[in-house]
């Protein structure tokens, strides 16, 4: 307390002598020993008192000082900010509006930006995270074209790369039993360890290693502080405890630390996969993607080199599966957040601009403040006051406001945040890392300054400008109304209202188009639902068949069910496996790698069930199978990709390898029509679907189940069903179709919205501008107006040049931002469907909303224009 | 024109006309009293009035009488003209009283 009295001693009183101040502290400091006996309320009491006092004596002590010091202009800045606050008590309204639209524009972009600085700008939770990388296939020929790797070549790459230390991994599902319900939990099974190349200690126990992924090796897994919780209370004898995964045992060795998460929050558990010698060598089966450290001392462009060279001599040794395929290394923080920082950074671009038009409004605002103080400030400056200090004062006014702005925006972003990240459909990589830290208190600070600079530059140089005899001997009212610096800003916010009212624009027409897409089947009544067979029971493919089947059947005969089916995956979705495509009448020429094909295992009722209706042939039946005459049915596209000319019925294919078939032969029976597989308006509709008896092996199906009311409401009967049929298996995703649908679009439709909510309120600040600027216009020309009407001027042609005046800077607006939209919106282009970035229709949709919102901003000054009673303005002289 | 003079600096020149030589803590303290805690300076209105008092020539600073340890502290003693002033002030006040009692707003002297 005394070092910040003697602080404000030298900033309030810097006149006091160096002896004199010393003196005053300590008796300062005698006085606030006495408060304090009679507790700390009087203590405090005094300490105000003290500080108070010293504030007024300030005031009373002002004197114009010769040569300025630091202290000095301190001690003028402090006077400013005493002046300034007094200033914005005494406009109440103003300073309120203008709070309100600061901590509004400052609090959405904080909440945003505390977004993109979790998602995109934190680094991720890993030592060294920028040693980490991805690393997948890719197609020589277009290395957007990612895909995993097989183990055979991820064991050649491990071998031979001396720059990086690599590991694979896949993720999984797998069930828990004999710990209450069975559940699902999300797991990642990895060949090598991928938590030794993670580098994260354990919180408890100890990491699988490499040689936990030995063939032979006891089973352990390594779990989740979550799980750890759930299941063992977090007791450390949870170290050595089994878990039944998957029908096998595996013991538990070490518990993740709190936070961790990889690849994606949803993860329980990590154990090697201890894959058998056959399934090591495998060079067909492409499931694994590649972890990477680098090695130290390595670089990331000495790494890449590397694995080009290894994948060279894999596509020389292994021509049939490599030939086609390259290797790409990408940064483990790029792989993992993906396309969405595309979003982010759209969205960061569009608040910043509503901050930005905020700024305009609340400069105009100000300026039609500082006008009506414009015979104050002259009266300052003709008595003496320098340039420098007038401009210092006036940026202090809106420094000070901004910073309160900042202040409460910063509560009103916490708020947003919270509320966003509540809101927001969930799959946003790492949005779990959003909070207010430093750098987002930094950017608000930061942000909040620029804006107070920015709003209060304009009305200050204006202001410095005007010599002062002008000023004082200026009647307001006869001045021209012209002010260029105004039009500037509406010009400014109405082009940018425009770009942000644009890309809106785009994303609410892609909406609109995605949502008309085909999906191939009839989504609605559909109940999906998913198990997997796991553990002994199902090692051999009769009881799988039989399971799947039984389950199928049971569920034909709830009430209120028309059909029923399984499938491998449900469409929409985005998952699914492929496999080389092969027509045994035109082999592939040899050393060359055949195009792969997304396949569907189903059970025979599954295009009634859907609803996919069928072009050609025949559907399938119970006798296509393994053990009957095997056939498929394949997709209207599979049919144009490989048969452009011809008729595909009839044909014998196979999937797979030539050593590693999926079946030996089947005929197409069918043609149906394309169904959308990865999401509406993914581009992914090839498809091949054979029956669970033509390949047994599968064990994971999606049940989907037509009825004739809510299918949510035969939720329980079909779980009923299923646990009668094998108590151990555990359901999960029980979701309407129409849920699955919903998911597929919510990213879209959030960013829509969104960027849409951004759009409006800039289209509503930039009406509040040109309906500011207008009026004040008005104003100012009161008397023109009446000296026009009083000579005959029809109301009617007042109005229109009024309007006409406000839409001619209506008008450059929209054309710069027309040309601004053109170019910024091309950065969208990945989020748009069916519409491209530079669409003139909705850029002439758009600018006709915001040359509509704009004219009827002017048409109301202007009606009052022409209530200007001609004889009250000229009598008023 | 004689300037003017505030309440508190009016104390501060009456805490020294009977010539005691007084610190600033001092002077606060002795204010408190007269005035039944009426007026309380704080350390900042002491100092900033002493320093205008100062550079006016009304009091000036001598070394206090050897206090035992500490800083040698300052003391403040009232000039010829502060005492001049104060008694200015003094019959100011005294003829605003007789005004008042003239007007019957208090009642005449015993």
């Amino acid at each position: 307390m005394i070092a910040l009295y003697r602080l404000a001693l030298r900033v309030f009183l810097p006149s006091l002598l160096e002896r004199q101040r010393d003196e005053a502290i300590e008796t300062a400091a005698r006085l606030a020993a006495d408060a304090r006996r009679g507790g700390l309320d009087a203590w405090l009491r005094y300490w105000l008192t003290e500080f108070h006092s010293l504030a007024r004596t300030s005031w009373r002590e002002r004197t114009p000082r010769k040569a300025p010091s630091i202290m000095s202009i301190m001690s003028t800045v402090v006077q400013d900010i005493r002046y300034g606050l007094r200033l914005l008590g005494r406009t109440p309204g103003v300073t309120f509006v203008a709070l309100l639209t600061l901590a509004l524009g400052i609090g959405a972009n904080t909440a945003i930006f505390s977004i993109v600085n979790g998602v995109l700008l934190r680094p991720l939770d890993y030592p060294d995270p920028d040693r980490l990388y991805f690393i997948q296939h890719v197609l020589v020929s277009d290395r957007t074209q990612q895909g995993s790797t097989t183990p055979g070549n991820f064991y050649d790459i491990q071998r031979a790369a001396t720059t990086m230390r690599l590991a694979a991994i896949q993720t999984s599902t797998a069930t828990l039993t004999g710990r209450g319900e069975p559940e699902r939990l999300q797991g990642v099974g990895s060949a090598g360890s991928v938590l030794e190349v993670l580098g994260v200690p354990p919180q408890l126990g100890r990491i699988f290693t490499e040689a936990d992924d030995r063939i032979g090796a006891p089973k352990v897994v390594v779990i989740s502080d979550r799980l750890w919780r759930r299941i063992f209370d977090a007791r450390a004898d949870a170290i050595g405890q089994t878990l039944m995964l998957g029908g096998e045992p595996l013991t538990v060795v070490g518990v993740m630390p709190r936070g961790f998460t990889f690849p994606d929050t949803a993860i329980d558990l990590w154990a090697p996969m201890q894959m058998n010698a056959e399934m090591r060598a495998s060079r067909t089966e492409y499931f694994l993607t590649l972890v990477g450290r680098l090695a130290p001392g390595a670089t990331p462009g000495a790494a890449r080199a590397e694995l080009d060279a290894i994948m060279e001599r894999l596509r020389k040794e292994f021509p049939q599966a490599n030939g086609t395929l390259g290797l790409d290394a990408q940064p483990l923080r790029e792989a993992l957040v993906g396309n969405v920082s595309d979003l982010l950074w759209i969205l960061m671009a569009s608040v910043g601009c509503v901050l930005l038009i905020a700024c305009a409004n609340l400069a105009n605002l100000l300026l039609a403040r500082a006008t009506g103080r414009g015979r104050e400030i002259a009266v300052r400056q003709a008595i003496g006051a320098g340039r420098a200090r007038l401009v210092r004062q006036l940026l202090v006014e809106s420094l000070l406001l901004a910073l309160l702005g900042g202040v409460v925006g910063m509560l009103v972003g916490k708020l947003f945040l919270t509320a966003l990240v509540a809101w927001l459909p969930a799959g946003i990589p790492r949005i779990e890392q959003a909070s207010v830290d430093m750098r987002v208190l930094a950017f608000t600070l930061g942000t909040a300054a620029m804006t107070g600079l920015f709003f209060g530059l304009a009305p200050a140089l204006q202001l410095s400008r005007r010599a002062p005899a002008m000023v004082l001997r200026e009647d307001v009212r006869t001045s021209s109304g012209r002010a260029p610096l105004r039009a500037l800003l509406v010009v400014g916010e109405l082009a940018v209202a425009l770009v942000l009212l644009t890309g809106a624009g785009l994303l609410i027409r892609s909406f609109v188009l995605v949502q008309r897409v085909d999906p191939g089947f009839k989504t609605d009544r559909v109940l999906t639902f998913q198990a997997r067979m796991e553990g002994p029971v199902y090692q051999k493919a009769p009881a799988r068949i039989a399971f799947v089947n039984g389950v199928v059947e049971r569920l034909k005969t709830l009430p209120g069910v028309t059909d029923a089916a399984a499938s491998s995956y449900a469409p929409i979705v985005g998952r699914g496996t492929g496999a080389w495509f092969n027509v045994i009448a035109r082999p592939w020429p040899p050393g060359t790698t055949p195009p792969g094909v997304p396949y569907r295992v189903i059970t025979a009722d599954y295009f009634k069930a859907m609803q996919i209706p069928l072009v050609r042939g025949r559907l399938l039946t119970d006798r296509d199978g393994l053990d009957g005459t095997p056939s498929v049915v394949i997709s209207e596209s599979v049919a144009r990709r490989f048969w452009p000319a011809a008729d595909p019925v009839g044909a014998d294919i196979y999937l797979g390898a030539p050593d590693n078939k999926l079946f030996d032969r089947a005929t197409v029976v069918g043609i149906v029509k394309d169904v959308q597989l990865s999401g509406l308006g993914g581009s992914l509709t090839d498809a091949v679907y054979g029956l669970n008896t033509l390949m047994p092996w599968w064990r994971n199906f999606t049940f989907t189940v037509r009825t004739s009311g809510e299918p949510i409401a035969l939720a329980g009967s079909a779980r009923q069903i299923v646990r009668d049929a094998d108590p151990s298996i555990a359901i999960t995703g029980m979701q309407a179709m129409t849920d699955i649908m919903r998911t597929s679009i919510a990213p879209t439709r959030a960013s829509m919205l969104l960027l849409a909510l951004f759009a409006g309120v800039a289209l509503v600040m930039a009406a509040v501008g040109v309906f500011g600027v207008m009026s004040y216009a008005v104003n100012l020309r009161s008397r023109e107006m009446g000296i026009r009407l009083a000579l005959g001027a029809r109301p009617a042609e007042v109005q229109r040049m009024v309007v006409a005046d406000g839409m001619k800077q209506a008008l450059v607006g929209v054309v710069l931002g027309a040309a601004g939209a053109a170019w910024l919106t091309r950065m969208m282009a990945s989020m748009l469907f069916g519409v491209s970035p530079g669409d003139p229709a909705t850029l002439a949709l758009a600018s006709a909303v915001l040359l509509v919102t704009a004219a009827l901003a002017c048409y109301l000054p202007a009606r009052r224009a022409t209530r200007v009673d001609p004889l009250i303005v000229l009598r008023a002289e | 024109m004689t300037p003017p003079l505030t309440p508190q600096a009016f104390q501060i020149l009456l805490s020294l006309a009977d010539g005691r030589d007084l610190h600033g803590y001092a002077i606060i303290q002795d204010i408190a009293e007269r005035t039944d805690r009426e007026i309380q300076l704080t350390a900042s209105t002491l100092y900033a009035a002493i320093k205008r008092m100062l550079e006016s020539g009304f009091i000036t600073e001598v070394d206090a009488p050897g206090e035992s340890g500490g800083a040698p502290r300052r003391c403040y003693r009232i000039t010829r003209s502060g005492r001049l002033l104060a008694r200015q002030e003094a019959e100011r006040l005294a003829r605003t009283v007789a005004m008042a009692r003239d007007k019957h707003l208090l009642p005449r002297k015993a």
